[in-house]
């Protein structure tokens, strides 16, 4: 049994395209880790975006953004992975935090801040998705395993039907990339491609790379 | 720098060790999956609650429990894994629901309900911890990649100081199993063995088994 895609109640939300993260130059990049992998998402998430505005699917962008002096970090900054403050990611109202300029949100799409690797924890994203009766949501961006699956996570228990795209997500490692997916289809979501998702919404898209 | 554990403001949750899980007559064995490798949690967890009674740490249980028509099992019950409903996983009031018997829990213990993977999401775990102000928790139960990690998470963004068993945990796929471990130990906590736990609590336990 299929769990059917439709473009009714539905929403793309498209997790942390930032600078800091799929730019060669970003924080993550400085950290050592292998910006590309998550870079990889991109074309796959402009093709999305593209088919959503064909298909009047609204379009959520999250961002990572952190206090700059990290009052707001908590555990994982300061105990777990502190290493994240000393390459200042994702700082308010620095280039880092800004969403990459390849993805190019409109002024109607919602952008959701957030301090957290779940997009619904602390956030007003989940009133929004009520408000609009917002039923399915797909899913794309960076990290596979971290914020994507925790959103993944967050998004599924709440009921919303939940579409996971593996082409259009990003991960520096490969293992945890492929588990990760195998996870969420495990328990919490549907694992498609970007054609997948075009097809079920009924779009076409001429030549949009 | 490493995250310590001790016994001051501590909690040990057990998740979800019940019949349905951890026993031949199960409803996972009932779906085909290796039982025997979630019952393989229980000695190391039947030493975590020893340990925690020794050192005055609080111990929280988790039950998965769904209503007898399944109403509350939503999208993941209904479309990701409907073998669930029918083969009557965790029914209200039923064996499979129960905590196995090595591991009843005693009175005064907590034991939270809850009808999702994440024992945070639409129960009363976290306005009890904050009640009692308890700032990290020490997990063990099943399973490692689903209940166990999407409750880890939860804790970890709501800034719980979150430890993992790593024998006192259980999955039934060995790949999910490793990338789980690895995940909790990279951005939501600190995974550690039970040894290690029982010498941060400063406790000796003679013969548990």
């Amino acid at each position: 049994m299929t769990i059917e895609l439709r473009k009714e109640n539905c929403a793309l939300i498209v997790v942390d395209m930032q600078n800091g993260f799929i730019d060669g130059k970003g924080s993550m990049a400085q950290l050592g880790f292998d910006w590309e992998k998550l870079a990889v998402a991109s074309p796959g998430v402009q093709r999305l975006v593209a088919g959503a505005r064909k298909a009047d699917v609204s379009v959520f962008w999250t961002r990572y953004v952190y206090e700059p002096d990290f009052r707001d970090g908590g555990v994982q900054m300061e105990e777990i992975m502190p290493g994240l403050k000393e390459v200042n990611l994702c700082v308010a109202g620095t280039w880092d935090a800004e969403i990459h300029p390849d993805m190019k949100p409109e002024d109607s799409d919602i952008i959701i801040d957030k301090n957290r690797p779940s997009s619904f924890y602390a956030t007003r994203l989940e009133s929004y998705l009520r408000s609009q009766q917002i039923e399915n949501v797909v899913v794309c961006g960076v990290t596979t395993n971290i914020c994507v699956e925790t959103t993944v996570r967050d998004a599924s228990q709440r009921d919303f039907r939940t579409f996971v795209v593996r082409d259009a997500v990003g991960e520096v490692d490969d293992f945890r990339g492929e588990t990760s997916l195998k996870a969420m289809e495990y328990l919490f979501a549907r694992v498609m491609n970007v054609n997948d998702v075009l097809d079920e919404w009924g779009v076409e898209l001429s030549n949009t790379a | 720098m490493t995250m310590e554990l001790g016994r001051d403001k501590t909690a040990l949750v057990v998740v979800d060790m019940q019949n349905s899980y951890c026993r031949s007559g199960g409803r996972i064995e009932k779906l085909g999956f290796p039982y025997e490798k979630l019952a393989a949690a229980e000695p190391g967890c039947k030493r975590m609650v020893a340990a925690a009674r020794q050192a005055d740490v609080p111990v929280i249980y988790t039950q998965y429990v769904y209503q007898s028509d399944f109403k509350d099992g939503g999208f993941i019950v209904n479309e990701i894994m409907p073998g669930l409903k029918d083969v009557g996983l965790c029914e209200l009031g039923s064996w499979d629901a129960e905590i196995i018997d090595s591991l009843t829990p005693e009175p005064g213990d907590m034991v939270v309900q809850k009808n999702r993977p994440s024992a945070f999401y639409s129960t009363q775990l976290e306005s009890v911890l904050a009640a009692m102000k308890i700032r990290s928790l020490v997990f063990c139960g099943v399973t490692t990649n689903m209940c166990v990690e999407t409750t880890v998470r939860d804790a970890s963004q709501r800034d719980f100081r979150c430890f993992v068993v790593s024998d006192a945990v259980g999955e039934v796929d060995d790949d999910r199993a490793e990338v789980a471990l690895i995940t909790m130990g990279f951005f939501f906590g600190r995974v550690l063995t039970g040894d290690e736990v029982l010498e941060s609590w400063k406790v000796e336990l003679s013969n548990v088994a």
